[in-house]
């Protein structure tokens, strides 16, 4: 079943002669992981803003075509609805707090507030999102008094909170240590094993490579390449063309097989690498 | 050279972020710290350049104790590039960004163009020099924020967090930026241990903000008991290349020309 579906979607941002997005046709099933890539400025997080409606109800600009989001038109909906369907990990959690509440289980409390969930379950789930996320020595504490990492763990945890159908995510945890972005995926795995359609903007394509089940790679507002995880991100040829990185562990087993030490196909996890290790040890 | 004594910091709400750090940092280093969220990484630099004042024991940078002079005056001396270029961003114009530090330190008119022309050509940004920063991608708002701090010319420059968010082709104008300040002392923030590998040379990590290691970056990455108390995996490279049985090596590169040796 489609969740999701842009038809012929363009957009301009305000006092801008070109679309940052042009003619984007695009369907994700439900219950599907994508991961998105591309350069900086390819209009990935344009895209994410238009998923939730902040294109084009909060930014203002052209829209042209469809968005339609779980049966429901991105252009004639309003915020609020859709912000019960989708849930929005912004970058930098300063965009996310809403600072209406003066502790952590309070600023995840909000959300659900205004949705007006029974209080034994806020409860329920606050001291569940809060435990899950290893936020429990912070929960007492003021959001704006953590550190840039504590804050960002908060904001992800106020978004997983409302159990979204769709979660989009716009480079969640480009500011957590390597343990806060375990923990984060490890509960997005959880999520998705759930049904939740989750579709992650990253420029770090290790940790697609572990979770992801498609890949779509944007380049100048396009979609330039839309296939399954290991195709995509083991090509590297098609990954240098479009100016992303390949993982740390596809360059190493490229490496190798230009230096004749491997002829099979590259690496995408620690799995295969350590295949391709035992196999050169081998010898 | 920077010379931390017993440095404790609290902030007003009560967190006691830094707990008497001892560290010295010889001129011309190139430092990475590393931890977990939380750690006290942050405060720590902040103290660096006079952002934060002791709360107790001293901060000595190049013999100026920190307590007594103001954060006008320290950034002739420290340079902080911010995790996010919108921190540290407000000028109307790409060229005006350059030229605001180098007026408040009082350089002469000349020296103000000579000095933000060359930078502004060596990120690449000078022929959009009366563009407002707005208009340009994180990328190129990133290298602004590094621009007008190299434009000071400064002895000691802290990243914050230099390559988050950034795609390849900003990562790699980042590095080649960071490579190129041979002569200077620099000191790096960040998650990304392959990229530590690869820019430094001494490695400090804190945990609860005490110092729980400090030396060269090979031993700290196979400092296993320094690794797991402050959650920190060691670069790829390293793991591929012990089980290998290869000499431990900290990039890709210097994994293939080891495997090449031993597997010919």
């Amino acid at each position: 079943m489609d969740i999701l579906k842009f038809k012929n979607f363009s957009w301009t941002y305000e006092g801008f002669n070109t679309p940052i997005i042009k003619k984007i046709n695009l369907t994700i099933k439900k219950g599907e992981f994508v991961g998105m890539i591309g350069r900086v400025g390819a209009g990935r997080s344009s895209l994410c803003s238009s998923i939730l409606g902040l294109i084009p109800h909060f930014y203002p600009g052209k829209f042209e075509g469809n968005i339609i989001v779980d049966g429901v038109d991105v252009e004639t909906s309003s915020l609020s609805k859709l912000s019960t369907i989708v849930g929005l990990v912004f970058q930098s959690p300063t965009n996310q707090l809403s600072g209406a509440g003066t502790t952590v289980e309070e600023e995840l409390a909000f959300g659900l507030e205004n949705l007006g969930i029974q209080r034994h379950e806020i409860i329920k789930r606050v001291e569940e999102m809060v435990k899950l996320i290893g936020l429990e020595k912070f929960s007492s504490r003021n959001p704006f008094e953590l550190s840039g990492g504590q804050q960002q763990k908060v904001a992800i945890a106020s978004v997983l909170i409302m159990e979204p159908k769709i979660l989009v995510m716009d480079e969640p945890t480009a500011q957590l240590d390597p343990l806060g972005t375990k923990l984060v995926f490890d509960l997005i795995k959880k999520l998705a094993s759930k049904g939740i359609t989750i579709l992650l903007n990253t420029q770090n394509v290790d940790q697609l490579a572990e979770f992801a089940d498609r890949i779509i790679i944007m380049d100048k507002g396009e979609i330039a390449a839309d296939g399954d995880a290991r195709s995509i991100l083991t090509d590297i040829t098609l990954l240098k063309k479009y100016g992303i990185e390949p993982s740390q562990l596809t360059t190493l087993s490229y490496k190798m097989k230009e230096k004749k030490l491997w002829n099979k196909p590259l690496c995408l996890t620690m799995k295969d690498a350590e295949e391709m290790v035992c196999e050169v040890m081998k010898r | 050279m920077i010379e931390i004594n017993n440095l404790t910091f609290t902030y007003p709400t009560g967190t006691n972020a830094l707990k008497e750090l001892n560290l010295k940092i010889n001129d011309g280093e190139k430092i990475g710290i590393i931890g977990q969220n939380g750690a006290g990484k942050t405060t720590l630099i902040k103290n660096l350049n006079g952002l934060l004042k002791p709360t107790k024991g001293s901060v000595i940078v190049n013999g100026v104790d920190t307590r007594n002079v103001q954060i006008a005056d320290m950034s002739k001396t420290v340079g902080f590039v911010f995790q996010n270029p919108a921190d540290q961003i407000f000028n109307p114009t790409i060229k005006g960004e350059i030229e605001f530090g180098l007026v408040q330190q009082g350089f002469k008119k000349n020296e103000i163009k000579h000095r933000t022309d060359s930078v502004l050509k060596n990120i690449k940004l000078y022929e959009k020099r009366n563009v407002h920063p707005s208009n340009l991608n994180y990328s190129e708002r990133k290298l602004l924020t590094i621009a007008s701090v190299l434009a000071m010319d400064p002895k000691i420059i802290i990243f914050d967090e230099p390559i988050t968010g950034q795609d390849y082709k900003g990562k790699i104008a980042v590095e080649k930026i960071i490579h190129s300040l041979k002569d200077k002392t620099v000191i790096i923030i960040s998650h990304d241990m392959e990229f530590i590998a690869r820019m430094v040379d001494r490695i400090i990590v804190m945990c609860d903000g005490r110092i729980i290691a400090d030396d060269s970056k090979i031993k700290i990455f196979q400092n296993n008991k320094a690794l797991c108390t402050a959650f920190v995996e060691p670069p790829e490279a390293l793991k591929i290349s012990k089980k290998l049985g290869l000499k431990p090596c900290l990039t890709i590169e210097e994994c293939i020309e080891e495997a090449k040796k031993v597997f010919k």
